[in-house]
């Protein structure tokens, strides 16, 4: 009887427990797919069968099944049964196919407006749009599962060289021009560090370590080895190149003529890296290089056209671009100086903000007054000065002090009569000549702006609202 | 002050009058001299008493008339006794058998058919606040506790938590699963919104205040005073559920009484108990795992603006083994496992009972080791209770009831906050580890410091955190009875408490991540804390008790009470010390120490009368008043009764019991034994309207390093107490010789004056002032039904049920409606409604495609004013204005907070030696806001995840109820919506215990028992969250929130009783 009794207690127990164990928590996929990863998607679809064995072989299978985000774009069996065999049995060469198939993170095709440049594994970049990767049609669209998506391609897209790889691949001199401008300089974050200079306080790096090489030109421009940057690259014939820099070198003087060469080089290529990507159909009369040039384009100059992995190369025979347009004339405004005489008359000098009352306009100046000290002077750096002559003129309003006093321009020496000291008259608001200067070689100057030499407030103030060189060109 | 003058002058006045009263008394009633009645016209009643297991005639069974007649039954069981009328009643009593009262009601022969002690009957005795009485004469709704046997089989909980489940209407929430934290209790619903909703506790006949005065420093903790009572202590509780005023204007949530056990003979017996108990860890909610964590950063991340290379460019996105930091973010770390840890209770008892007829006294002494689930969490209390009952002289007693208890317990920030390691552990990346990790891949014992996300490392919260509350509370009771003759008495109860909670703070700055404060960044944060309680309690009352010719008895009582409290608290925070080895708050640093505190004193003064009358033992009728002054009262309350220019409270009660069993045409009733319809329509009142409202008091403040005194609030003297009008109607039966008995009660309550903050106007330069401007009602209805289905001589089986429901309905407020938020929930309380309704937005799915989302025409506006539409992968809000802009005016109500019903089913088997208990408690229709989902399912930050993110939206067209990841969550996708109100239904084997008693040598000892104790053995339940039972604060206004407050766990015990 007791076990009669001990049943039905043991049911009323388990009764509640059974109701319990129904899992209440729905964190399971709810979709088959979600629980898969990129690799079994692909095992498991046969089409994709001969890529799928490609992953395997490069490893990249392992890459897709893991805990990220990818697309693949992947090619049919019958597409890549047109793959070159030499790709196939070059390991390195495979990788990088495979590679170029494959991006972090998940794009849809509803994603692309109208196109997005993405990085693929293997560091090159390429384009997708709703309808195309690269230039391969996707057939099949979205697949997506747990760790990414897969789209189907019928087309094989291979990877492309860069602007430098398909350069260095030529043999016009302007790659050689290019290589000369290499130069070796110490990345501290990659060298090792052995002390500290007691003296400086600075670091110790142990020698021959931290040395990268760098290159004038991509200091400049930017790198074209770098992949996710767009150029415009014109590639100039041997003769062409030439004639560009026969015609800069005499404004390149220098102390050496090696120097003349490398000044040259740099200063002719600069302005043929243009940002941006311009095929000959979006292509303007006139383009803009990174220096700021205008860069003259003539459509039937252009020889050859390269794409390449991060922007299109032009084998040209005219450059033209216009001396005037390389040569500028070079302008500082005065409330941004580099420096003064002395460091302890900051309270004596004014930088302004002033209203031109004859043309309503507002202008920014630099106003040094009471300073008391003769010859005080207030200088501005000037980087690259090509060789040739200058005429100097600048804006000085003296619009607040009731005398004129005088000022003088100075290059290179403060103390130096090279200028006259020139009179700054009440209220002027216009452009005053104040002299010529000629730069004997290409470098850097120091401009100076000097005060008369006197102790006397108002008399020895310093004013400038602006002033420029301008080249004087044949 | 003036106030507390008046109250004191005429507590004395009344003091006096009352004893002089009571001499008076004195004298006219000792001259009738002894009341020994002969019965004149006698009616004989014979019968037969037997065992209701056995059936088996009982010998020597006490079978009386109160103060008139007793006989003693014979071997075959049989009785013959002469009663005064037909309408006596009989007591049956014997030693290890229930008591029982049996209407003579004109029968000649009536049988009496015993069960055993500890039988859940309907003439058990209660203990009410002047008599013992047993059930079946009250007619106010009250229900017994009698703890003796199931306190020793639960040693290891609180009183508070004890009840549940155990007294229909009374709906204990237990505030978590920390031990010693206690329960918020709720009788007959709610009765206030802004004043306390918690039940007035009387321990031996002075006021328990269980209330927490100040705020605890560490998060999400309450000290809970009923904490420092060992329940194997208590001898009974009795819970007055109606408007009996007893306890004037403090009883508006009904009173609880406690008494302690005292000894109940004269002979020495020492009592000792030892249990050992083992906790075991919560499930775990799921959460992503490393990899389907890290892929859905690499989608909250992009959607933050990242891009590929910046994403891929995160150390944890690196697969290179030879990468320095890939071993570091390539773990796999269960941080839940690493927060919950298993934990034991322990538990050692001594009780000395004994005496003789001048003194008897009750000596315990308690230890008590209760291990929480979160890492490194316990509560050790010591206890001490000394209880003496000394007959002064034949007609002076006096009894003692001093008890002290210290503890000291160890715990974890817990609620919604970034130091709760158990909510921490939830959003932390699961590939880090708690230990730093080198570029080899060895683990160091050091602990990981905060990880890259900004999240603290929960190891180093539970490690190098310090939370620690020591407590200690001492109460001294004595009691002096005077009994002038069997009529009068006088009795006066004092009581002292002496309560002080100190708490220190230490948030280390390693491994948590640093807080930002108004003027600095805090790193590491340091407390103290000091509360402090202590009150003055005298309660004396005068008692005359009269049988009167016909049946009649009346009983009166008058007396007074005055409290005197005082309560403060002063902490101080302080921030940023050295180093974490500095953990004490003068190592923080100066200049962003902040000091800060709390005062309040108060007096209360209550003179009441009660009278209590009853007719031919059918017929009960009582009146009660209570007139009540307060310190807290305003001096200008209208319409209030004024003496002395204060205010008091007038608060009568009355109510009235038939017995109907006891009428002539049920005599012959087989199948009713007692059936007794009961009324009782009382007013009560509830002083918790604030210390010092009704002045008006100003407050330091600084400005611009001026330090002054602004006015804080604007005084309304006319404060007065919140009036609660309460009506109960009850019928109690008892069928089939009481195999089947029944309780039910159905009342109303009105709460009227509710004390309310009032908005104001801003130019008023106060943003709110109270007043006594809401008014709401709850109807509800209790049915407990108890019932003995196997009864025979070796096997017993009970089953009882407790069932309750209530209605809530606001009926006036300042305002049309008032808006609460707490924990990210935003709650309504509105005329016409229940109050604190979850007030957000309806959601309804997700978008699946971009033509979905545009087709809706809904958008947010954004912080410029700009319109910002909903796009593929949100969630889909009902615009319920239909303006096309989803913002705050589109919330509606979307979930209720209160229980459709709540209540209990319990079975009690016994089997020879072996008795099993089962307690089932279920809770059905409430809802819940999961506040740690809607964090877990924000899908907003690089937190970790609720393991069903796996299905977020992703992709056009994809149908999913998940929505997309988007840093920053700019569409609201996470506002406070149905998304995460969820149905709080649940049932719960609450406890299950085996008690087995083993047979001894009588030579060795009385008796030795074995415990074995389930508690939280299993819970069903559709909620996600660890447990659906918690109660963040005593406030309707914060039920069903879930701040992340340490679970309910399961927990067995084994334990064993000696009796020497």
């Amino acid at each position: 009887m007791l076990s009669k009794y001990v049943n039905r207690l043991l049911l009323l127990l388990v009764l509640p427990a059974a109701i319990v164990s129904c899992n209440k928590y729905k964190i399971e996929p709810n979709q088959p797919a979600l629980a898969q990863s990129l690799t079994q998607l692909i095992q498991q679809t046969p089409s994709l069968s001969t890529f799928n064995s490609l992953l395997v072989k490069t490893g990249y299978d392992k890459v897709l099944a893991s805990s990220k985000m990818y697309t693949v774009w992947a090619p049919d069996n019958q597409t890549l049964a047109g793959l070159d065999a030499a790709i196939v049995s070059d390991t390195a060469k495979l990788k990088q196919f495979v590679g170029n198939y494959v991006v972090n993170l998940a794009y849809y095709t509803n994603m692309p407006a109208p196109s997005i440049r993405i990085r693929t594994l293997n560091g090159k970049y390429i384009n997708f749009t709703s309808t195309q990767f690269e230039d391969a049609t996707i057939s099949t669209a979205n697949q997506y599962v747990g760790n990414g998506v897969l789209h189907i391609i019928n087309k094989i897209v291979l990877p492309k060289p860069n602007v430098w790889e398909y350069v260095n691949s030529t043999a016009f001199t302007e790659k050689a021009s290019i290589l000369s401008l290499n130069y070796t300089a110490i990345d501290s974050a990659k060298a090792v560090q052995t002390g500290i200079d007691p003296v400086t306080g600075k670091p110790i790096y142990q020698p021959g370590t931290g040395l990268v090489t760098k290159n004038q030109l991509y200091d400049r421009v930017g790198d074209l080895r770098d992949e996710s940057q767009l150029y415009t690259f014109i590639l100039l014939t041997d003769a062409t190149l030439l004639t560009e820099r026969t015609k800069m070198k005499p404004y390149l003087k220098s102390t050496t003529p090696d120097q003349v060469e490398l000044l040259a080089s740099l200063h002719v290529i600069k302005d043929l890296v243009i940002k941006g990507q311009y095929t000959v159909a979006n292509m303007p009369d006139t383009l803009i290089s990174a220096d700021g040039v205008k860069v003259p384009m003539n459509k039937t100059a252009i020889l050859e056209t390269h794409v390449t992995s991060n922007g299109i190369v032009y084998v040209m025979n005219q450059a033209n671009v216009k001396l005037s347009d390389k040569i500028r004339q070079v302008k500082r405004e005065g409330e941004l100086p580099d420096g003064f005489s002395r460091t302890d008359k900051s309270g004596n000098i004014s930088y302004r903000l002033r209203l031109n009352p004859i043309t309503s306009q507002q202008f920014n100046d630099i106003y040094i007054f009471n300073h008391k000290v003769p010859l005080f002077n207030v200088h501005y750096n000037i980087k690259e000065l090509y060789s040739t002559k200058y005429k100097v003129y600048w804006v000085a309003p003296n619009d607040v002090q009731t005398l004129t006093f005088k000022q003088r321009f100075a290059i290179n020496d403060p103390l130096s009569t090279a200028f006259a000291e020139t009179q700054v008259d009440l209220k002027n608001y216009n452009e005053i000549y104040v002299g010529d200067y000629d730069a004997a070689t290409f470098g850097s100057v120091v401009a100076y702006v000097v005060a008369a030499n006197n102790g006397v407030d108002q008399t020895n103030s310093i004013n400038i609202d602006y002033f420029r060189l301008v080249p004087v060109l044949p | 002050m003036c106030v507390f003058t008046r109250i004191k002058i005429f507590a004395t006045c009344g003091a006096i009058c009352l004893l002089t009263a009571a001499f008076a008394q004195e004298k006219t009633a000792a001259s009738p001299g002894s009341e020994v009645k002969k019965i004149v016209n006698g009616y004989t009643v014979t019968g037969l008493v037997t065992d209701a297991a056995t059936h088996k005639p009982l010998s020597g069974v006490n079978v009386a008339v109160q103060d008139v007649a007793a006989v003693i039954t014979d071997d075959k069981g049989a009785f013959k006794i002469t009663v005064p009328s037909k309408t006596s009643v009989l007591q049956v009593s014997i030693q290890g058998y229930q008591y029982k009262e049996v209407a003579v009601n004109s029968r000649g022969t009536i049988n009496v058919a015993l069960y055993e002690d500890g039988f859940n009957s309907v003439y058990d005795q209660v203990t009410l606040p002047f008599s013992k009485q047993t059930k079946a004469q009250l007619n106010y709704a009250v229900s017994g506790i009698n703890n003796t046997e199931s306190s020793w089989s639960h040693s290891h909980e609180t009183i508070d938590n004890s009840m549940q489940g155990q007294v229909s209407g009374l709906n204990v929430i237990r505030r978590s699963g920390t031990p010693g934290v206690g329960a918020n209790l709720f009788l007959h619903g709610f009765n206030s919104i802004n004043a306390t909703n918690q039940p007035l506790y009387v321990i031996d006949g002075v006021i328990y205040d269980a209330a927490s005065y100040g705020n605890s420093i560490i998060d999400g903790h309450v000290n809970n005073p009923l904490a420092a009572i060992d329940i194997k202590d208590i001898d009974n509780i009795t819970v007055i559920k109606d408007g009996a005023s007893f306890y004037g204007s403090r009883g508006a949530n009904g009173v609880i009484l406690i008494t302690t056990a005292h000894a109940r003979e004269l002979t020495t017996r020492i009592d000792f108990a030892a249990y050992g108990g083992y906790n075991f860890t919560p499930k775990n909610i799921p959460v992503l795992n490393g990899s389907d964590y890290r892929l859905y950063l690499s989608d909250v991340l992009r959607s933050s603006g990242l891009t590929d290379a910046q994403i891929q460019a995160k150390p944890y996105m690196n697969d290179d083994p030879s990468n320095p930091t890939y071993y570091q973010y390539h773990n796999s770390t269960d941080w839940q496992k690493k927060t919950f840890n298993q934990s034991f209770n322990q538990n050692y008892y001594l009780k000395i009972t004994g005496g003789d007829n001048i003194a008897k006294y009750a000596l315990s002494v308690g230890y008590l080791k209760n291990g929480g689930v979160i890492d490194s969490t316990n509560l050790q209390r010591y206890s001490t209770r000394f209880n003496a009952d000394l007959n002064l002289t034949p007609k002076l007693t006096a009894n003692t009831n001093l008890s002290f208890a210290s503890s000291e317990q160890s715990l974890k920030d817990q609620s919604l906050s970034a130091t709760n390691p158990m909510l921490v552990s939830l959003i932390k990346a699961p590939f880090l580890s708690d230990r730093q990790v080198s570029a080899t891949g060895v683990q160091s014992p050091n602990l990981a410091d905060v990880d890259a996300f900004n999240v603290s490392n929960p190891a180093a919260l539970i490690k190098n955190g310090q939370q620690v509350s020591k407590y200690y509370r001492f109460t001294g009771t004595i009691k002096f009875g005077y009994q002038f003759n069997k009529h009068h008495s006088l009795t006066s109860v004092t009581g002292l408490t002496y309560d002080k909670v100190r708490e220190n703070v230490f948030i280390p700055r390693l491994g948590v991540a640093p807080d930002t404060l108004s003027n600095a960044v805090a790193y590491s944060h340091l407390g103290a804390s000091i509360q402090r309680y202590n009150s003055f309690y005298n309660d004396t009352w005068y008692s005359f008790k009269q049988t009167f010719s016909g049946e009649q008895d009346l009983q009166l009582n008058a007396g007074f009470r005055y409290h005197n409290s005082q309560s403060e608290q002063d902490y101080a925070q302080g921030y940023n010390s050295s180093t974490d080895d500095f953990v004490s708050i003068g190592n923080g640093v100066t200049n962003l120490r902040q000091l800060s505190g709390g005062y309040g004193k108060w007096i209360w003064l209550n003179t009441y009368a009660s009278a209590n009358y009853s007719l031919k033992h059918k017929y009960f009728l009582s009146a009660n008043l209570s007139v009540d002054g307060s310190s807290r009262f305003g001096s200008e309350i209208p319409n209030a009764l004024t003496i002395g220019g204060s205010k008091y409270a007038v608060l009568p009660s009355v109510a009235a019991g038939w017995l109907i069993s006891s009428e002539e045409f049920l005599s012959h009733s087989t199948i009713i034994d007692l059936l007794k319809l009961r009324a009782s329509y009382g007013l009560t009142g509830n002083d918790d309207i604030g210390n010092f409202n009704t002045k008006s008091y100003y407050t330091s403040q600084n400005l611009l390093g001026a330090q002054g005194l602004v006015l804080n609030n604007i005084a309304n003297p006319q404060l007065q107490w919140e009036l609660s009008k309460k009506i109960n109607l009850g019928l109690d039966a008892a069928l089939f010789n009481e195999r089947l008995t029944f309780s039910l009660d159905v009342y109303h309550n009105a709460t009227s004056k509710m004390v309310m903050f009032e908005p104001l106007l801003s130019g008023s330069g106060m943003t709110s002032v109270i007043s006594n401007s809401g008014a709401m009602h709850t109807n509800g209805a209790d049915l407990s039904l108890n019932a003995r289905l196997i009864n025979n001589s070796t096997i017993k089986f009970d089953a009882g049920i407790n069932i309750s429901t209530y209605r809530n309905r606001v009926n006036a407020l300042p305002a049309d409606n008032m808006l609460t938020n707490y924990g990210g929930a935003t709650l309504i309380t509105q005329v016409g409604q229940p109050l604190a309704m979850f007030y957000g937005f309806q959601s309804n799915g997700v978008y699946s495609s971009t033509a979905d989302a545009s087709a809706a025409h809904l958008s947010v506006r954004s912080t410029d004013g700009s319109l910002v539409p909903f796009k593929a992968g949100d969630v889909r809000f009902t615009d319920v204005n239909k303006d096309g802009v989803i913002d705050n005016s589109d919330r509606m109500i979307i979930g209720n907070p209160n229980p459709d019903f709540v209540g209990s089913i319990n079975g009690r088997f016994s089997w020879k030696n072996i008795s099993l208990s089962a307690l089932f408690t279920f809770s059905s229709g409430n809802d819940i806001y999961n506040a740690p989902r809607a964090i877990l399912q924000s899908l907003s930050s690089p937190a970790n995840q609720f393991g069903n993110i796996v299905n977020r939206w992703r992709f056009e067209g994809q149908v999913t109820d998940v929505p997309r990841a988007t840093y920053g969550d700019p569409m609201g996708n996470t506002r406070f919506s149905n998304r995460f109100i969820e149905d709080g239904s649940y049932i719960r084997l609450r406890t299950l215990a085996i008690n087995y008693n083993l047979p001894v040598k009588p030579k060795f000892m009385k008796y030795a028992i074995v415990y074995i104790t389930a508690d939280n053995l299993f819970t069903a339940t559709r909620y996600q969250g660890y447990d659906p039972e918690f109660s963040a604060t005593g406030s309707p206004l914060t039920q069903g929130i879930d701040t992340a407050l340490e679970p309910q766990f399961r927990t067995v015990q084994l334990g064993l009783r000696i009796g020497l």
